[in-house]
């Protein structure tokens, strides 16, 4: 709905004056009239009352979110785990949604619709002369004529209704900003292929096959006659993207708490946090998909190619606008001596981070894949530069948006089973998506391991398949796309039916998860950073050079060409260029541009040189958790390369090699390295090892 | 950092518009208007956007007839076939219509009023409450409630007489445009006594000036936001009945002095109850396991505490400074300590976030307003008048309260409260509100002047005017009774009025072992026939508390770079001859020694501890220096 701002004069040219028989002689002269000073005064009480009706329905949101507060802490406290908090805030939303929906009378607000012959644009902005006075309004949206009846219908279910675009502009990006900036990236990166493989081509096939599996559905339910309203292709592939968003914060969170194996924690987190941003771009250019001429729902190829170039364009701009605020923010946290002023970093990096969505925005991309990959840059970069506490402040802030944003979103997903007043629930279509999305999951997660098992030495074995299968949960990007656009009769249907998958997977799979673990037989209370699965005891790890140097190699095989390159190129020149660590520029620099390389390196970096460990290593502590990123160690504690990187990575000439080995070190060794640190910090959180 | 100290952060944002600020303005703002128009902020932006960019709006002008009776919150316009839901947005001005159509975009950067005081005040004022320093403001509670009550209504009647004395000499010599009534000058009066020395105090803080006039002022300040924004809106309320509505009415004055005390008094009741109901939570649930739960809980609460109040018809704002401050009270102590920094840092954040944003907002809205009246008489009447409100407000209530106080203000501080009547944040909130007539455009063009000036004017000679003023500087926040013992002590004693120590015995037999896991347990305080309720109520480690020689909740607020010790609750300390005083027969009498050992010996026994962590950071004097500038002092 994008409507030119244009401001509409409604001169109401007198028709009042029957009514009114003295008031209209204009606003502003000085005998205001008692019946006007009433009419002033019932208007200031009509704001006062919506004002006073807002805060009433905003307060039954805190409230819910409080009670699920305590709740949660009542379940964590009895170390109950079959109900996830964003479980249980649906819970609340739903017998609050019952009791609005059928303890409070329907008074139907005073809104008559008159009908004015106008021209055939509305205008964003409208102007109405009421006898003499200048009241203004602006556009909410479009009604459709079936609605038109329903509007009147209950005040108070219309209050708790939120405008759709709240989630994607106020609730997403905290969530989304967080998944980003706590990515665990050693692992993430290490499973960078796969991780792409799942969100792209995989989010791809599940949203065909769901998209034509559904397609089928209507089909049938159109030769039954079940179907009320139009439902085309397009249609159904926008269901297909809008349901492959997964979610699987449920299961995430048991695989925390339990400390379930790293890699399959790697993988999820990976592909369920791109996987929204897939999902998000795909559904915005399955809806610009329009082919020109009359037959605007049949195949165009002209208009096929352009869908996908608006999906590349959409997601590299995306990408490029977090990327570039994220660097941005590292440059400025890394040239100024901001990081004396915690108060003062925290809120550049909060605003900044605020302001790649808005950025976004303004030019036209989708600010929640924006806002993901600033995340990603920031946690990778701009963290490094932060001082301690800000570094705690930042992770800490985020955390609590993110915890009351999602759980926000949970317990507004159930009072919408009641509140909302265009359900359309279709069996049939509720049946044959259940079935659709579990076909395409399995489509997506099966032939994908197949394929990336053929290059992974590392394989993705048949239980973490299953697992990977099992918590296809969908959440809060599912039900933010769903509700974005509930106008047509498929809109809507497609909404209810998402709410109900969601609603679904919440509780079953998501209670399910800990038998599932157990019966899939999934390595449970492995210390995060132990991660290559030892094959008889954990204690392996701990062992000497032997199996080091062996995993080592596998890992080294395991990381494809492109990423040893970007990682390269990372640490020998980005890292310098954006924080205090990594080699000096000097030396990966050729030597012609020596003046620019010493203008850029911090001087914090030759004493990185000699230093036996580096203050910003990295470490991300969640609490409850320990977050290991692939460490910048130049040096690290693995004593027989540590004096050999320290000789070599002065060495100009030789840092390409340096840097590979710094690569390996990071992936492999530095695992060894963390671990003696990581058993340390992490048993005593660890109840049942 | 010296620099720092001349020019406070806020006078770049009104000045340049900072880099920093320049995106606070384009983050809130977007979004809670229009997602999708990117705002631009400062003071320069909005020059910019003033004369620099015309945007050409293309307007229709389609006159038409509907029969409308009144104007209904929502109406459906139906556009050939298709119904568009409008929803009403205010009522416009005739003579603002033209303006309507005028430039899209300055009407784009302006915000709904309501924004101010239902999103951006109430972290502010929160944060206020949550970080007064409580030890010293209890100390000055009389005094500070004098000025913040008595001294709020002084300056509000003071600034209307000489206002409206000021607009009929306007009326006189033809310069009025419209009309201008007694009601509208004490309004103005009652908005523009909202100050708000936020930049004076930034400075007294970081060279740590005399902890007394930082606690008069910040208390006044807090509650004068609370008083200044309750007063106004019994103002609007005052509706004297029948045709001449403009007279003075008896009943309906009467009836706004009702309002005042009712919706003060109810936001009252509303902060402190939520913020006990949030004590009460955190003290009975093992929420302390969980710092996230307990932060997303702490914030949750404080703000149905502001949606409550509005709910129910009182001031949030209100309602959320009273919540501020009985959270710092009790519920702080409750909290695990990493939810203690977490709520501290995120409020601290949010303060930050909210505050800067208003100020650029009071930058740009210079330009983008687009009603502006300015007036040089009433402007130069305006000045005249919060000058004199100030000196009414402060050295009456000063000598009155000099009468009574052992502890004098001192000619120099009465000086100093005089020069530090900023205005700021509030004033603003309060004047932008309304700016549907005539008088009330006026009064909002010249709040936004005074702001301005004072802020920068007073807000920059701060420094000059201490030293000017011979204002003790380089003070470390608790050492200033050191030395003088005896004397000393029973002074402050004396000076704690009965009533405060009332409510002090209370606060610590009753309240504080009800609320948190300190004081003394209920069942020694509370009569024999309540045991049983007593012993249910008594956490188990107010038993231990009483053994312990240290509390581990003993109301250490830490900001960084600046500790705040509160009156702590530490019923055993060393004090080694009060110390038997735990027998239920003498409850009364070891309460009151225990408030006596809290105000005098207290700072005694922090200091001990204070010195230890505060002078680290204090660079300026060794403390022998400061116990000769205590003993030339006050006295």
């Amino acid at each position: 709905m994008s409507l030119p701002p244009l401001a509409l004069l409604l001169l109401g040219a007198g028709g009042l004056r029957a009514a009114e028989p003295g008031g209209g002689g204009g606003g502003s002269s000085g005998s205001s009239s008692s019946s006007s000073a009433m009419e002033e005064l019932a208007t200031e009480q009509e704001a006062e009352e919506s004002h006073r009706q807002d805060s009433v329905s905003l307060l039954t949101f805190i409230l819910l979110l409080t009670l699920t507060i305590l709740t949660i802490w009542l379940f964590k406290h009895r170390r109950v785990r079959f109900l996830h908090e964003t479980g249980l805030a649906m819970i609340y939303g739903l017998i609050v949604g019952v009791i609005l929906r059928y303890g409070t009378p329907s008074t139907s607000g005073h809104d008559k619709p008159f009908s004015c012959s106008q021209e055939d644009r509305p205008f964003t902005t409208l102007l109405v002369n009421v006898s003499g006075k200048f009241f203004e309004y602006t556009l909410k949206g479009e009604i459709s004529p079936g609605k038109i009846h329903n509007v009147e219908q209950n005040d108070m279910l219309r209050k708790v209704t939120f405008d759709p675009e709240v989630f994607f502009n106020i609730l997403l990006p905290p969530i989304i900003f967080h998944a980003g900036y706590s990515l665990k990236k050693r692992h993430f990166f290490r499973n960078l292929g796969s991780i792409l493989a799942y969100a792209f081509l995989g989010t791809a096939v599940s949203c065909f096959i769901i998209g034509n599996l559904m397609y089928g559905v209507v089909k049938l339910m159109k030769l039954v006659g079940q179907l009320s309203g139009k439902f085309y292709y397009t249609d159904c592939l926008l269901f297909g993207a809008i349901i492959s968003a997964t979610d699987p914060v449920t299961v995430l969170a048991i695989f925390n708490e339990l400390h379930a194996d790293v890699d399959l924690y790697a993988l999820l987190f990976g592909e369920s946090v791109l996987n929204d941003a897939v999902a998000i771009v795909l559904s915005s250019s399955i809806v610009a998909y329009q082919p020109t001429g009359e037959n605007t729902h049949a195949f165009d190829a002209a208009a096929f190619f352009k869908s996908v170039g608006v999906f590349l364009g959409i997601f590299s701009g995306s990408f490029m606008m977090g990327a570039v605020t994220g660097v941005v923010t590292a440059l400025v946290t890394k040239f100024t001596k901001l990081h004396c002023f915690p108060l003062l970093e925290t809120a550049l990096f909060f605003l900044m981070s605020w302001s790649t969505f808005l950025l976004a925005e303004a030019c036209g991309f989708t600010g929640v894949v924006a806002v993901l990959f600033c995340g990603i840059t920031q946690a990778h970069y701009t963290y490094n530069n932060l001082s301690v506490e800000s570094r705690s402040r930042t992770k800490q802030l985020f955390e609590v948006l993110h915890f009351l944003a999602e759980n926000f979103i949970f317990s507004y997903m159930g009072l919408a089973l009641f509140t909302f007043q265009k359900h359309i629930f279709s069996p049939v279509f509720i049946i044959g998506a259940f079935v659709a999305i579990f076909l395409g999951r399995a489509a997506h997660i099966y032939p994908l391991s197949f394929l990336l098992n053929l290059g992974r030495r590392h394989k993705i074995s048949w239980n973490f398949q299953h697992m990977m299968m099992f918590s296809g949960l969908r959440g809060a990007m599912a039900f933010a796309l769903a509700i974005r656009d509930t106008a047509t009769y498929s809109h809507q249907m497609m909404f209810s039916t998402t709410l109900l998958i969601v609603f679904f997977t919440v509780w079953i799979v998501g209670g399910g998860t800990t038998p599932m673990l157990s019966w899939l037989n999934i390595r449970v209370g492995v210390d995060p950073d132990q991660d290559p699965p030892p094959t008889n005891d954990s204690f392996q790890v701990l062992q000497g050079d032997g199996p080091d140097s062996e995993r080592r190699n596998r890992t080294k095989q395991e990381s494809a060409w492109l990423f040893r390159l970007w990682y390269s190129f990372d640490h020998n020149y980005l890292k310098p260029i954006l924080t205090h660590s990594g080699p000096p520029l000097t030396t990966t620099l050729p030597s012609w541009c020596g003046l620019i390389a010493r203008c850029l390196t911090s001087p914090q970096v030759y004493d990185n040189q000699e230093q036996l460990r580096e203050e910003d290593s990295d470490f991300i502590l969640n609490d409850g958790d320990l977050t290991v990123t692939y460490g910048d160690t130049t040096i690290t504690a693995n004593g027989s390369s540590g004096p050999h990187t320290a000789t070599t990575s002065l060495d100009g000439r030789r840092t390409k090699s340096s840097s590979e080995e710094a690569l390996e070190r990071d992936l492999g060794a530095a695992d060894h390295e963390v671990t003696s640190r990581g058993t340390r910090l992490v048993f005593p959180l660890e109840d049942n090892a | 950092m010296k620099r720092f100290s001349a020019f406070p952060y806020r006078r770049y944002v009104i000045l340049s518009g900072f880099q920093l600020q320049m995106l606070t303005v384009t983050t809130p703002g977007s979004l809670l208007v229009s997602p999708r128009i990117p705002l631009s902020p400062g003071v320069l932006v909005g020059v910019v956007l003033r004369y620099g960019i015309h945007v050409p709006s293309d307007v229709n002008n389609v006159t038409l007839s509907c029969q409308v009776q009144t104007s209904p919150a929502t109406l459906l316009v139906n556009v050939s076939g298709k119904f568009y839901e409008y929803t009403l947005k205010g009522e416009i001005s005739a003579q603002e219509l033209n303006n309507v159509q005028d430039n899209e975009m300055l009407r784009k950067v302006t915000f709904d009023p309501e924004v101010f005081f239902n999103i951006l005040l109430p972290p502010i004022i929160f944060y206020a409450g949550y970080s007064l320093k409580r030890r010293h403001f209890f100390r000055n509670l009389g005094s500070i409630l004098a000025y913040a009550f008595l001294g709020t209504a002084i300056s509000c009647l003071m600034i209307g007489s000489v206002m409206y004395g000021c607009v009929a000499l306007m009326k006189v010599t033809g310069q009025l445009g419209g009309d201008f009534y007694f009601t509208d000058c004490l309004l103005f009066g009652a908005i523009v006594s909202a100050t708000d020395p936020v930049t004076v105090l930034a400075i007294f803080h970081e060279l740590q000036v005399d902890v007394e006039l930082y606690a008069l002022l910040f208390g006044e300040s807090v509650l004068n936001d609370a008083v200044a924004i309750v007063l106004s809106s019994s103002i609007v309320a005052y509706q004297p009945a029948g045709d001449n509505s403009h007279t003075f009415d008896v009943t309906a004055m009467f009836k706004s002095i009702g309002i005042f005390l009712g919706i003060f008094s109810g936001s009252f009741a509303m902060g402190a109850a939520t913020g006990v109901v949030t004590a009460l939570v955190t003290k009975f649930t093992k929420l302390r396991e969980f710092p996230l739960l307990e932060t997303g809980l702490f914030f949750l609460m404080s703000w149905s505490t502001f949606l409550l109040a509005e709910a129910c018809g009182f001031t949030g704002v209100v309602a959320v400074l009273f919540c501020g401050i009985t959270q710092a009270h009790y519920t702080y102590n409750n909290l695990s300590t990493e939810s203690q920094h977490r709520t501290k840092q995120l409020f601290e954040l949010l303060n930050f976030l909210a505050e800067n944003f208003i100020f650029s907002y009071m930058g740009l809205a210079l330009f983008t307003f687009q009603n502006h009246v300015f007036n040089p008489t009433f402007v130069v009447g305006a000045f005249l008048a919060i000058f004199l409100g100030r000196a009414a407000n402060i050295y009456p209530l000063s000598f009155l309260l000099n009468l009574g106080r052992r502890n004098k203000i001192g000619t120099n501080l009465q000086h100093m409260m005089m020069f530090a009547g900023l205005r700021g944040a509030m004033a603003f909130a309060l004047a932008i509100r309304d700016t549907a007539t005539y008088a009330r455009q006026m009064m909002f063009s010249t709040t936004l002047l005074i702001v301005f000036f004072t802020v920068w004017v007073f807000g920059g000679g701060t420094t000059a005017m201490l030293s000017c003023l011979n204002i003790r500087v380089g003070v470390d926040a608790d050492q200033e009774n050191v030395g003088v013992p005896e004397s000393e002590r029973r002074s402050t004693k004396a000076e704690s009025a009965w009533l405060f120590r009332m409510w002090y015995n209370f606060d610590h037999n009753y309240l504080k072992p009800l609320l948190t896991h300190s004081g003394p347990p209920l069942t020694t305080t509370l009569p024999g026939c309540c045991g049983p309720i007593a012993r249910c109520l008594t956490s188990p480690q107010a038993y231990e508390n009483q053994e312990q020689l240290k509390d581990d909740d003993s109301d250490l607020i830490l900001n960084d770079g600046d500790i705040s010790l509160t009156y702590g609750d530490s019923t055993v300390n060393t004090d080694s001859v009060a110390s038997s005083g735990t027998s239920r027969r003498f409850v009364g009498n070891s309460s009151e020694d225990a408030l006596d050992r809290e105000l005098a010996f207290g700072d005694h026994e922090l200091v001990i501890r204070g010195t230890r962590l505060v002078l680290p950071m204090d660079d300026s004097e060794p403390p022998s220096n400061v116990l000769d500038s205590a003993r030339h002092g006050p006295a």
